[in-house]
């Protein structure tokens, strides 16, 4: 109740000061882009047991606010709103929690010398590529799998420091190397990487090439690794992902038609503390591959595979894994307004109990306010 | 080495330097352009003085691009950055940060928003500003490149900015531009002459994107293909338009290369008229290869489709 009243002052602050645009006053020119995003749902499912499925969903509702601190530095910040399904499973009572959180909220150096550009404060780690995407930008409905299994539920958001550098190289090349110090813990949906006994700060890492492939084509190749330590029953975490990314655009009909498919690869190795009689190192892996494709201006077809292995499920057995595969379309009334409807077929393998599920999921996604930049990796 | 060949030694020497460093000073300016249009009028500007290339091909939808890495690397090397300005491309932020260059920032050196100065159409009051009215440019419609005389300011713009960029040649690039401003407005009497000629009632456009070329040339516009910018047109709106189409004898309909195309042919169908695609940029169609070359190509499309479509003798109701 008390989360939902803060917001509800939040956004009656945002709509105030847009009130207060008319007459324009100056005092208020200076005042931050200020979007809301909504993110709604709902899905079907085979599964009559899982009570976070048959239902409609609040998926997200984001205020996002940024602005131009200096010349070289913006500001970000970003709430969000969400609800989610405790205890879906379980016999006992099921809850729909409503979170609020501060999932953003940075300053971005952009423009530093030395191709340098720093970010500090609190902000989705540049781990593989669909890590750094806010819930309503992604691709399909859900979070890949593997994104899920290896850095939790809402993916990795960091706090702390991140330099990046655009490498000088002889073949002209875009290449960025990307570096952060930050409590990595990944809160308390990721225990792979130790949550709250994690030894802060931990490091993550990025590095890509970026280039063009003739008139159409681009490509792009990256390598993602977190080290987290902790005290824990695990002294140590190395997760390592790898990415890859064609986007093709028709030359011929740029705005119609395009197509864009991606891989993404996690590999995450815990070892025991040295101390340990037995010493045990587990090594896990996962990944996805989405395909899209722009058949009309406003219309979308994709389809993903994802395969993984649990990390997370501390009485790991050889044979856990789940696998999915789900179809897509799309459809945007405007740039303002989307629909989609995905289908999935889910196989899961935990503990020797094998489960399969079929779900039809559908997505309404929307915003308010000030028309945000073009996201850079997506077909639209 | 014998000390008599030593003074042609360090003369050949001294000359070689000269002529780096004069090649140096004498070096073209390197121009990155985000349309093939404002390249042109560069080219035309700059002359052999400068060195230019766009980051979009002639066919691209302006406000829809994903940059690409080459996009990154081209701009750094830029001395000049020339784009439309307003929120026409809306993917330059992104573009112009991640190249990480002080200079290239909007207000910067580097950069230069060739939308100074121009008149704009149809510019949203403020306080009706809203969503409700489509994909909305709040600041005005950016198409005025269409116009053959705003693209004359932008030349006067470019030269100026040029002479700051290289002052040996600020004349001559102010000469340029004048020469320019009167070659554009001697093709703009001559192709409205053509236009007037055509007795055209109205015409219906896919798009805002015409509406700095309709209002040059004077040729009325009934309505647009879009119910609202950015909101592609239903059938039921298809057929209304038609049925207003036929009650004011307007059988032309506008379209860029992009957008919806297909709508644009199916409601020309429907009011036996035709549908014509224009070049929104300098290589959008074949015939489009300079800036005066589009204007040239778009008018005789134009004429060829209304002779196609003769008025008949109930005029323009």
């Amino acid at each position: 109740m008390r989360v939902t009243t803060i917001f509800v002052l939040f956004l009656c602050a945002a709509q105030a000061s847009a009130n207060d645009a008319i007459p324009v006053r100056k005092s208020n020119l200076l005042n931050p882009d200020i979007t809301v995003f909504f993110d709604l749902g709902g899905s079907l499912s085979t599964n009559e047991e899982n009570k976070g499925h048959n239902r409609f969903h609040l998926r997200e509702v984001e205020l996002n606010m940024s602005a131009a601190v200096v010349p070289i530095a913006d500001a970000m910040m970003t709430l969000s709103v969400h609800e989610e399904i405790e205890n879906p499973f379980g016999d006992g009572e099921t809850e729909i929690v409503t979170h609020f959180e501060i999932e953003e909220a940075f300053l971005n150096a952009h423009t530093l010398p030395f191709d340098l550009a720093i970010k500090g404060g609190k902000f989705r780690a540049a781990f593989g590529r669909n890590n750094v995407l806010h819930t309503h930008d992604l691709p399909q409905l859900l979070r890949p799998l593997a994104v899920v299994a290896f850095l939790g539920h809402e993916g990795l958001v960091l706090i702390g420091g991140e330099v990046s550098w655009l490498a000088p190289n002889p073949w002209d090349q875009y290449i960025e190397w990307t570096t952060a110090v930050a409590n990595a813990d990944g809160g308390e949906e990721s225990p792979l990487l130790r949550g709250a006994r994690a030894k802060n700060p931990s490091v993550v890492s990025r590095i890509k090439w970026f280039g063009d492939i003739g008139e159409s084509n681009s490509l792009e190749i990256g390598t993602s690794f977190v080290y987290v330590r902790s005290t824990g029953s695990f002294s140590e975490t190395l997760l390592g992902g790898s990415d890859v990314t064609w986007l093709w655009r028709d030359p011929s009909a740029p705005d119609t038609r395009s197509a864009i498919v991606q891989a993404e690869f996690f590999i995450a190795r815990a070892d025991s503390p040295r101390a340990a009689k037995s010493p045990l190192r587990r090594t896990t892996m996962g990944g996805f591959v989405l395909a899209q494709y722009q058949f009309h201006r406003n219309a979308y077809l994709g389809f993903r595979y994802d395969l993984t292995e649990l990390p997370n499920v501390s009485e790991r057995r050889v044979n856990d894994q789940e696998w999915a595969a789900s179809g897509l379309v799309t459809w945007y009334y405007s740039e303002s307004l989307r629909f989609r409807l995905e289908l999935q077929h889910l196989d899961q393998e935990v503990a020797g109990r094998r489960d399969s599920e079929q779900i039809a999921m559908f997505g309404l996604t929307f915003y308010i306010g000030s028309h945000p930049p073009h996201p850079y990796w997506v077909n639209r | 080495m014998s000390a008599h060949k030593l003074p042609t030694v360090l003369h050949a020497l001294l000359c070689s330097v000269a002529l780096v460093v004069a090649s140096v000073a004498q070096a073209e300016i390197r121009v990155i352009t985000t349309t093939p249009s404002l390249a042109d009028i560069v080219k035309q500007v700059g002359g052999e003085e400068v060195r230019v290339e766009s980051l979009m091909s002639g066919r691209a939808n302006g406000h829809n691009v994903i940059p690409r890495p080459s996009f990154v690397m081209k701009l750094r090397k830029a001395d000049l950055f020339v784009h439309s300005g307003l929120d026409a491309e809306p993917w330059l932020p992104n573009l112009v940060h991640s190249s990480r260059k002080i200079e290239l920032l909007p207000g910067g050196a580097k950069n230069l928003d060739v939308s100074t100065g121009i008149r704009l159409l149809e510019v949203p009051a403020a306080d009706e500003l809203t969503r409700a009215m489509g994909d909305i440019h709040v600041y005005g419609n950016p198409h005025y490149i269409l116009d053959p005389m705003n693209g004359a300011k932008v030349g006067r713009t470019l030269a100026a900015k040029l002479g700051q960029l290289d002052p040996d040649h600020a004349a001559t690039f102010e000469s340029r531009a004048i020469a320019l401003e009167e070659q554009l407005t001697a093709l703009t009497a001559r192709l409205a002459d053509d236009v007037n000629a055509l007795g055209l009632c109205s015409v219906v456009t896919a798009h805002r994107t015409w509406s700095y070329f309709l209002e040059r040339f004077q040729i009325k516009k009934l309505a647009e293909l879009e119910p609202k910018p950015g909101i592609a047109a239903g059938p039921r709106h298809i057929a209304s338009l038609a049925k207003s189409m036929k009650q004011k004898n307007t059988r032309l309909v506008l379209s860029a290369t992009y957008g919806d195309v297909r709508s644009a042919a199916r409601l020309a169908k429907a009011v036996e008229g035709r549908h014509v695609i224009l070049a929104q940029e300098v290589n959008a169609l074949p015939d489009a290869t300079s800036y005066i070359s589009l204007f040239e190509t778009n008018v005789k499309l134009l004429v060829l489709a209304a002779q196609e479509i003769p008025i008949g003798d109930e005029g323009c109701p």
